[in-house]
C-alpha cells in the first residue's frame, strides 16, 4: 500500500519549511554583519531585505500552516526536497539585488550552485563584488556542505526522533554516532576544527603573497568554505589562479581531500584507530581510481614539463575527483585538453568522493562495490558450482557484500549515469559539442563546478534551469525528490 | 637600399605589439605563445609577490590575464586597484606572452612597458530608491506577521483558559 499525504501532512511540511526558512534568515545575519563592518551600504540593504523576506516567508508558513502531525518519513522527504529549492530561491534574493546577475534565474542558479556545493557561477564582474555578497556566496557552500536541514535541525530542533529522515533525505546514508543529532554535531565539530586550521594556513600563505591582513582573512575564510565543503567558488573571476601560488594550490588540494573523506572515517581516525586510513575501502578505491585516471590524463600530456603537468593535470584531477571544482587554469585551457584527458576528468567527476562527506556524485563506496561485484562474479565462475562464496570489504569493520548493498550501488549509479547522459543530450540539442555538453552536465549533477565554458550568463535559460535541476537532484541523490514526486502523484490521484 | 627598407619594415612590424584584450589572448594562447603583445585592461585586486617580481591581474570584458612584472619601478604610477569600491587604473602593458613560463610555472605576460591609459577612481555606490521602498514594505509585512503571531498566541491562551474554566465549572 502506498502512503498518500493528506492536508494535515502538507500543513506539517509547510510549517517545518517555515521554521527552516527562519533558520536561513539567521544565517543571512553573517553577511549582514560583514556589510556593517566593511561599511558597505548597498549590500547592507540587500541583506536587510533578504533577512526580512526570509522572516516574512517563514513566519507566514508557520502562521498559516500549523503543524498538525509529528514529523514522519513523508514529511522529512518533502521538507528536504522543497527545503533546498526554497533555500536557494530565498538565498538568491540578496544576490539578485547586488546587480551582479543579469536576471533572477542567474542569481537563483548561483544560490543553488552554492547550496549544492557545485561552484558553477553566473556572476558578472566578480572582481568588483562586495565582501558581504562574497561572504554569502561562500557561506551557502558551507551551509550546503554540512547539510542545510541538518545545519538548522542540529541546532534548533526539538523533533529529534524524526531527524533521521532528514539525514537520509539529504543523501547521507551513514550515521557516525547512534543519535543523528550527535552525528551532525560531530560533523560540525570536525568542520570547525578544520576551519580554524584551514583559515590559519590560508591566511599565512595569502599574507606572504602580499594581501593585507583583513583581506587575507576574508579570502582565507572563503577559500576554506570552498575547498573543505568541496564547493569551488572563489572571490575573484580567475578562481584559484588569481593568487598565482603553488603553495595555496597545494594547501587547497589537502583540504579538498579532507572534505571528500567520509566523516565516519574522520571520527574513526580521531577517536579510535589511525591505521583505519590505510585499510579503508573508500580510501583504497580513491587511490586506485585516482592513479588510473591520472595515467589516462597524462598519456596525451606527456610532452609537458613536470611542473606544468602538476598544475594542468594533477590539480584538475584532484579538484574533479573530490568534487570541489577549483580551477587554476581557465575554461579555454580545459576546453583545449586532449579528448582522453577530458574523458578522464569526466570520469573523476562522475565518481566523486566518499559517502557521508561534502561531495556529490556516485561516490567511492558505490564504485568500489561495483568493482568488487565484478571480481566476485569472476571468482564465482572459477569455483565449483556447489561452492558458496561471498566477498567482504573493510569500511571501519569487515562488511559482507550483501545483495542489498550491491542493488543499492547499482541503483544509485544507474540514476546518476542516466541524469549525466540526459543532461548531455539536452545540451547537445542546444547546439553544444557532445563531449563539452557531457562535461558540463556531469559537473553540474556531480556538484563539481569545473567548466569548459558552457556555463556563462549568456547561455540559454533552458540550460540554466536544467543545471539548477541537476545540481539539486544530484545533491540530494534523487531519492527524496523521487519519493516526494511519487507522494504528490498519489495525493493528486486521491 | 630596397633590402634595407624591407628589413626595417619587417623589423618594425615584429617589434610593434598587437593591441589585444585578455579574452583575445586567452582564445589565441597557442598562436600568441612567445610573441610580443600589447594588452589593456583594468588592474584588479593587488600585486601578488613572487620572487623578486609581482603578479598583476588585468581584467577586461569579464576575462582576466596575469601579468608578471619584474621591474617594480613600472608600478610607481599605479594608484588604483579594482575592488568593490574602487575602479582600478586602466593600463596598457606590452611584453612577451607565455602560455607556460617555465620559471614561474604559470601562464602570463612578462611586462616590459606599462602605461596608465585611464586613471581609476573611488566608486560612490548610491542606494537606489526602490531598495529602500522594498525594505520598508518588507519591514511592515514582518511587523504585521509578528504581531499576528503574538495575537494568535494570546487568542489560543484565552481559548484554553475559557475551556479549562468551563471544565472546572462542569465539575
Amino acid at each position: 500500500m502506498i502512503i498518500s499525504p493528506d492536508r494535515k501532512d502538507i500543513a506539517t511540511i509547510l510549517n517545518h519549511l517555515g521554521q527552516l526558512v527562519l533558520g536561513l534568515a539567521g544565517f543571512m545575519f553573517i553577511p549582514l554583519c560583514v556589510a556593517v563592518m566593511r561599511k558597505e551600504i548597498n549590500p547592507l540593504i540587500d541583506f536587510t531585505i533578504g533577512v526580512l523576506f526570509a522572516i516574512a516567508v517563514g513566519a507566514f508558513l508557520i502562521l498559516a500552516f500549523p503543524a498538525k502531525r509529528p514529523v514522519s518519513w513523508i514529511h522529512s522527504f518533502f521538507t528536504v526536497s522543497f527545503g533546498w529549492m526554497l533555500f536557494s530561491l530565498i538565498g538568491a534574493v540578496p544576490l539578485f539585488l547586488s546587480g551582479h546577475f543579469a536576471s533572477f534565474i542567474d542569481a537563483w542558479f548561483e544560490a543553488m550552485s552554492g547550496f549544492a556545493t557545485t561552484g558553477l557561477t553566473l556572476a558578472n564582474d566578480l572582481d568588483h563584488m562586495s565582501y558581504a555578497h562574497n561572504m554569502w556566496r561562500h557561506l551557502t557552500m558551507f551551509i550546503g556542505g554540512q547539510g542545510i536541514i541538518l545545519a538548522s535541525l542540529s541546532i534548533i530542533t526539538k523533533a529529534k526522533a524524526a531527524v533521521i529522515g532528514f539525514y537520509i533525505g539529504e543523501g547521507r546514508d551513514e550515521r557516525i554516532l547512534p543519535n543523528v543529532i550527535a552525528t551532525s554535531r560531530f560533523i560540525w565539530k570536525v568542520s570547525f576544527f578544520y576551519m580554524l586550521l584551514g583559515i590559519t594556513v590560508y591566511t599565512g600563505i595569502l599574507l606572504y603573497k602580499g594581501l593585507y591582513i583583513e583581506r587575507a582573512v576574508y579570502h582565507a575564510i572563503w577559500l576554506f568554505f570552498a575547498s573543505f565543503d568541496t564547493g569551488g567558488f572563489a572571490p575573484q573571476s580567475q578562481n584559484i589562479a588569481y593568487y598565482h601560488s603553488f603553495l595555496l594550490e597545494s594547501a587547497t588540494a589537502v583540504f579538498m581531500i579532507l572534505g571528500a573523506m567520509n566523516f565516519n572515517l574522520h571520527f574513526w581516525i580521531w577517536t579510535k584507530k589511525k591505521t583505519e586510513l590505510f585499510k579503508n575501502f573508500e580510501i583504497k578505491t580513491f587511490l586506485f581510481t585516482f592513479f588510473i585516471l591520472l595515467c589516462l590524463i597524462y598519456i596525451p600530456l606527456k610532452n609537458m614539463a613536470i611542473s606544468e603537468m602538476f598544475r594542468k593535470g594533477f590539480y584538475q584531477l584532484i579538484s574533479a575527483h573530490t568534487g570541489c571544482g577549483f580551477a587554476n587554469i581557465d575554461s579555454f585551457e580545459i576546453m583545449g585538453f586532449p579528448a582522453l584527458s577530458l574523458i578522464s576528468l569526466i570520469f573523476a567527476m562522475m565518481i566523486g568522493g566518499a559517502v557521508c562527506s561534502t561531495t556529490g556524485a556516485i561516490k567511492l563506496m558505490r564504485v568500489g562495490i561495483i568493482f568488487k561485484t565484478f571480481l566476485m562474479e569472476i571468482k564465482r565462475w572459477m569455483m565449483p558450482a556447489s561452492a558458496v562464496y561471498n566477498d567482504t570489504f573493510h569500511h571501519l569493520q569487515d562488511i559482507s557484500l550483501s545483495n542489498d548493498k550491491i542493488k543499492s550501488a547499482y541503483l544509485y549509479t544507474g540514476m546518476f549515469v542516466t541524469v549525466y547522459i540526459l543532461g548531455a543530450i539536452i545540451g547537445m540539442f542546444y547546439g553544444y559539442d557532445p563531449l563539452m555538453a557531457l562535461f558540463e552536465s556531469v559537473s553540474a549533477t556531480a556538484n563539481v563546478g569545473l567548466s569548459v565554458g558552457i556555463t556563462q550568463p549568456s547561455m540559454p535559460v533552458g540550460m540554466k534551469i536544467l543545471y539548477i535541476f541537476q545540481m539539486w537532484a544530484g545533491r540530494l541523490e534523487f531519492l527524496s525528490i523521487f519519493v516526494s514526486i511519487g507522494l504528490i502523484l498519489s495525493w493528486a490521484k486521491k | 637600399m630596397k633590402k634595407l627598407l624591407l628589413t626595417g619594415l619587417l623589423l618594425s612590424f615584429t617589434l610593434t605589439a598587437f593591441a589585444l584584450t585578455p579574452l583575445s589572448i586567452r582564445q589565441n594562447a597557442v598562436t600568441l605563445d612567445g610573441k610580443y603583445v600589447n594588452v589593456y585592461g583594468e588592474l584588479i585586486g593587488e600585486p601578488l609577490y613572487e620572487g623578486d617580481g609581482v603578479w598583476l591581474n588585468l581584467v577586461c570584458e569579464g576575462t582576466a590575464l596575469a601579468i608578471f612584472v619584474n621591474d617594480l619601478g613600472l608600478l610607481e604610477e599605479v594608484e588604483y586597484w579594482g575592488s568593490y569600491d574602487v575602479k582600478g587604473d586602466i593600463i596598457s602593458v606590452s611584453g612577451v606572452f607565455y602560455k607556460h613560463c617555465d620559471i614561474h610555472n604559470d601562464e602570463g605576460l612578462h611586462a616590459e612597458v606599462l602605461d596608465i591609459v585611464k586613471r581609476g577612481y573611488v566608486v560612490d555606490h548610491k542606494v537606489p530608491e526602490y531598495k529602500i521602498k522594498i525594505m520598508i514594505y518588507f519591514f511592515i509585512i514582518c511587523l504585521t506577521l509578528v504581531a499576528l503571531y503574538f495575537i494568535k498566541g494570546i487568542f489560543i491562551k484565552l481559548k484554553k483558559s475559557v475551556y479549562e474554566r468551563s471544565i472546572r465549572q462542569n465539575k
